[in-house]
């Protein structure tokens, strides 16, 4: 009878037990995922290449600078050189306050005396930018050749970094070091 | 005795032909209700970002139009001019029609009621009659007409797929209609001819050309409608 009763017992302490390790397992879950999603993300920072600071702030047109069918291998050398630089390319069509953004763009560079290449989506297509960068206005980091961060015009989290030149100005200054 | 069994074998017979040539014939009309029967729409759903603030699908945009195309219970609305009046190669932009998805059908944003937020750059878009105008937020028809023809052009119980350049004006084109009373939960926005790569895209330009004779265009005539005078 004692045996029979100290059986028991025993199980229900394992049952306590194994219950017991999967409530904290889902705690300590629980608690990892809230402090992961609280921590700001940390953007890798480039320098700007010498050559695009204390400029006079104007953007450098790539297809001003080469003939029209040069555009996109013009680019892509560019990319080739490993230069750390910033890239803004536009959508001149009819998506509303994809316009204001652009006076943003421009704004930054004219206060920062910094310049930024700039593309038209005519020739987006035909670059590698397009491998990552799907839907535009956006204004891309590059960093060794690479592209280390860009805006993203489907994402809510980005919406505020379009819609005002502080909300612009705040992203470009956690990416790139003036 | 064995002729009665015979009988109830050939009876049993009988019946299990029937009961077959039954379950076929419910299959059959099974499969071929099926075969007519259109596929349900996902329910309209904004996109995300920016994207979403034009008014752009998430579930029925660029990426996913040709799923939906050439639905007999759909209209397709194309809402670019076929020469822009707003100068968009001011912004590196073209003003004429280049392409469109087939199944598509022209009817210009800047007829219904002038477009709003373009970029300075671009000057003026289009400036002449318009069926509607804006005042305070709310659309006033300018001609006794204006309805009627809105109703022609995207019939109400059609479901409306809209579609522009990069969705600006397919955008504004579903405020208008949801404003005047259409059902919001009918129309989508599909979003923008620069972004589509799917397999219907017409090509417009050829050269310096544009084929404008290939496309459906639903023009508005204003000199036929009867203005509707407003003090």
């Amino acid at each position: 009878m004692v045996r029979k009763d100290n059986r028991e017992t025993n199980g229900r302490l394992i049952l306590i037990s194994v219950l017991t390790l999967i409530a904290l397992s889902i705690f300590g879950l629980v608690f990892y995922k809230v402090l992961e999603g609280g921590q700001i993300k940390v953007e890798e920072k480039i320098v700007l290449s010498a050559e695009y600071k204390n400029t006079d702030g104007a953007q450098i047109e790539i297809a001003k600078q080469t003939s029209e069918e040069n555009v996109v291998n013009f680019f892509e050398n560019i990319v080739k050189e490993k230069k750390d630089f910033v890239l803004y390319v536009s959508l001149p069509i009819c998506n509303g306050d994809a316009a204001k953004f652009k006076e943003f763009v421009l704004d930054f560079q004219h206060k920062n005396k910094v310049s930024f290449y700039y593309l038209t989506s005519d020739y987006i297509k035909d670059t590698s930018v397009y491998e990552t960068v799907k839907y535009f206005p956006s204004v891309i980091i590059y960093k060794d050749g690479k592209i280390i961060n860009y805006l993203r015009y489907d994402s809510d989290e980005d919406k505020e970094y379009y819609k005002s030149y502080d909300g612009f100005s705040k992203w470009l200054r956690a990416n790139v070091e003036l | 005795m064995e002729k009665q069994k015979r009988r109830e074998r050939r009876n049993y017979i009988k019946i299990c032909i029937a009961f077959f040539c039954v379950a076929i014939v419910v299959a059959l009309a099974i499969f071929f209700c099926n075969i007519n029967k259109i596929p349900e729409l996902p329910a309209p759903e904004l996109s995300e970002g920016m994207r979403g603030e034009l008014g752009i699908d998430k579930n029925i945009n660029e990426s996913t139009i040709d799923k939906y195309l050439n639905r007999s219970d759909s209209v397709y609305r194309d809402m670019r001019m076929l020469i822009d009046d707003a100068n968009y190669e001011a912004i590196g932009g073209d003003r004429y029609l280049s392409g469109y998805v087939k199944g598509f059908e022209v009817v210009p944003l800047p007829y219904l009621v002038a477009p709003e937020g373009l970029p300075e750059a671009v000057g003026k878009s289009y400036t002449g009659e318009t069926l509607f105008k804006k005042v305070n937020g709310k659309y006033i028809p300018n001609y006794k007409e204006s309805v009627k023809i809105l109703e022609d052009l995207f019939p109400k119980d059609k479901n409306i797929f809209l579609m522009c350049g990069g969705g600006g004006y397919a955008g504004m084109t579903k405020n208008l209609l949801v404003s005047l009373g259409w059902d919001e939960n009918k129309i989508w926005n599909v979003g923008g001819f620069w972004y589509y790569e799917g397999e219907n895209k017409v090509d417009l330009k050829k050269g310096k050309t544009y084929a404008f004779w290939n496309v459906i265009y639903h023009p508005i005539n204003f000199d036929t409608l009867t203005r509707k005078i407003t003090w």
